[in-house]
């Protein structure tokens, strides 16, 4: 049997360090301290055992600090294996929280950090999951079955241990909550963090137009501005890098597959083509389709001269990162996550983060004030599902949009907005609650 | 005549017979001598090379060693201080990992090669020498105090 070590991080050292950057970025996530303001004195999460799966950056760090604040015990994984900051995580362990994160971990330790994150020191398992990329809801869903619950009928022990809900933060684990729910494999209610107006439309969008430059200028310090760039998917992360490339003077190619964002992105003004043409005149490739096989080996084949590939959706299957591997003449570390391959004809392509998220793997991922409107919806679905035990059925729900506009509001005072109210009279007008919630739930923003 | 003070006959033996058999004896004694004394000498320089032979295997070994681990695969910032294990996966590829097998229990997924220390010269120690490492660093560190405590008197 092994031993389970109390925490796992590259360096304890780092722990001051980690200590001054969250505390500087407690400042940058009003969201969160809003949370701690008005939950920490009831304690709603008291009795939560919350296994967390997320990228273990500083923004996390405050995450998780919130959670114990509210009387949660918390042990934490980090969901790639390129994104975890050291020095948060030192930080974060230092101060008692069982952590297994480091940056650069294989992909044999990355499901070993998962697993020690399942058992609490007095041996209970887990019984909420904070996920991001459904990494840890598949590991239980598929190998520790035993933690989740069983049929409302059986054993009522074991119901009562087992996990009570899953929130999950991202594209790609929404996408497979949904296909667990289609084939009847859920085993939890879960909520969809991903789908709060303010995460998708802020982290994903805001969040990536400013870090995935960042990845890119910290990997290579290349010039942007006159270079052809080729953005891959045009949904709210696509929507942030093009617009991002486009601001520093760079000409932005689009491919989309869905004729909607196409017709967005058109009307932005990017070309929008294939791949396959993009391919021969681009300079920077940038991938952010949550989808698979986005570019290939014949792609490469006619790529420019030290053509710089990267991706920035949640898995690393959108570039052909093994045909890179078997078919290039020669492979050159620049440094840690900067590879570049010599092509058989002499030609090097330039490929980031190994093809995982760039802005995680060669910056410091999106910035704390974007990530504290993600992590209050977070914190606000694990209350919902702990405080509310038994009465959500097994499938995946939504935060109302009246907590949707409370995270936005407790982000408006740090950026100086001035909010107009409306009158009675409007009120009535438009039939909405003078309070609000002032959309529609199909309201697309 | 005056008085005879000193019998010349028993201060001086040069004329002695036997004289000439002690001399090609001394000689040979110092020959033995010189001989014996040699040979301890080069006894003690061949003793030496030995030693010095022995000492620049193990560096060659060590820098070869410390070249390897070096050179094997690892994603992270090697920290001096901290215990890295050398494992090797089916391919052959060694790499260094933050787990022990303690850590990794049954489910170690690639074989163990050794834990080591990363030294701040960017020597490694093998984990089973480091407290004699750290005995001998710190008698190392007491002699430099003591010696900067003499320079500052």
């Amino acid at each position: 049997m092994s031993q389970k070590p109390p925490y796992k991080v590259a360096d304890i050292g780092l722990a001051e360090w980690g200590r001054k950057a969250l505390t500087l970025a407690e400042n940058e996530m009003p969201g969160l301290m809003m949370m701690r303001r008005v939950y920490g004195p009831q304690k709603p999460l008291r009795g939560a055992r919350i296994a967390g799966c997320l990228h273990m950056t500083i923004q996390t760090g405050v995450l998780i600090e919130t959670l114990l604040e509210l009387g949660a015990e918390v042990q934490w994984s980090s969901c790639n294996i390129f994104s975890t900051q050291d020095h948060a995580a030192a930080a974060i362990a230092k101060r008692g929280v069982a952590v297994y994160a480091w940056k650069g971990e294989t992909d044999e330790e990355y499901i070993w950090c998962i697993e020690q994150s399942l058992v609490f020191p007095n041996g209970e398992p887990l019984n909420m999951i904070l996920d991001d990329g459904g990494d840890l809801t598949n590991l239980v869903h598929t190998k520790y079955q035993q933690y989740l619950p069983c049929k409302p009928m059986c054993c009522h022990s074991v119901v009562l241990s087992a996990i009570t809900g899953i929130s999950e933060e991202t594209t790609t684990g929404v996408h497979n909550l949904y296909k667990l729910m289609t084939k009847g494999l859920l085993k939890a209610p879960a909520f969809n963090v991903n789908d709060s107006v303010t995460k998708s439309k802020f982290d994903n969008l805001y969040g990536c137009r400013e870090s995935l430059v960042d990845g890119i200028k910290r990997a290579t310090d290349i010039m942007l501005a006159g270079k052809v760039a080729v953005v891959a998917g045009y949904g709210d992360v696509g929507k942030g890098c093009a617009t991002a490339l486009r601001a520093f003077g760079a000409r932005v190619l689009v491919t989309e597959i869905d004729p909607i964002n196409a017709l967005q992105a058109s009307m932005e003004g990017f070309e929008v083509t294939t791949m396959e043409a993009a391919c021969k005149e681009a300079r920077i490739f940038v991938t952010a389709t949550g989808c698979r096989d986005i570019i290939r080996g014949d792609h490469f084949s006619q790529m420019l001269e030290d053509a710089i590939v990267c991706n920035i959706g949640h898995f690393d299957i959108e570039i052909d990162v093994k045909w890179l591997e078997d078919n290039a003449a020669a492979k050159d570390t620049i440094k840690p996550q900067v590879d570049r391959f010599t092509l058989k004809d002499g030609r090097h392509i330039i490929l980031l983060a190994e093809g995982r998220l760039v802005n995680l793997g060669c910056a410091m991922g999106h910035p704390s004030f974007v990530m504290s409107n993600s992590f209050t919806n977070q914190v606000l679905a694990q209350i919902e599902l702990w405080s509310k035990k038994g009465t959500y059925k097994i499938g995946v729900h939504m935060l109302p949009k009246k907590l949707d506009e409370e995270v936005a509001t407790a982000h408006l005072e740090h950026l100086g907005v001035k909010m107009t109210r409306l009158t009675a009279a409007q009120s009535e007008y438009l039939g909405i609650p003078l309070e609000g919630p002032y959309k529609p739930d199909h309201y697309r923003y | 005549m005056g008085v005879q003070l000193v019998n010349s006959h028993l201060t001086n033996k040069a004329n002695d017979s036997n004289d000439l058999v002690e001399l090609a004896q001394q000689i040979q004694m110092a020959d033995t001598f010189v001989h014996a004394t040699a040979k301890n000498k080069l006894t003690a320089i061949a003793e030496q090379i030995k030693a010095l032979q022995e000492q620049a295997k193990n560096v060659l070994e060590e820098a070869r060693l410390n070249s390897d681990l070096h050179h094997a695969a690892c994603n992270m910032v090697k920290k001096p201080g901290a215990i890295y294990y050398l494992y090797k996966r089916p391919s052959g590829q060694k790499y260094l990992s933050l787990l022990s097998p303690q850590e990794w229990g049954s489910s170690c997924p690639h074989t163990f090669i050794g834990g080591y220390r990363l030294e701040v010269d960017q020597s490694w120690t093998p984990v089973e020498n480091i407290s004699e490492k750290d005995n001998e660093s710190e008698l190392m560190d007491k002699i430099l105090h003591s010696g900067l405590a003499l320079t500052n008197t």
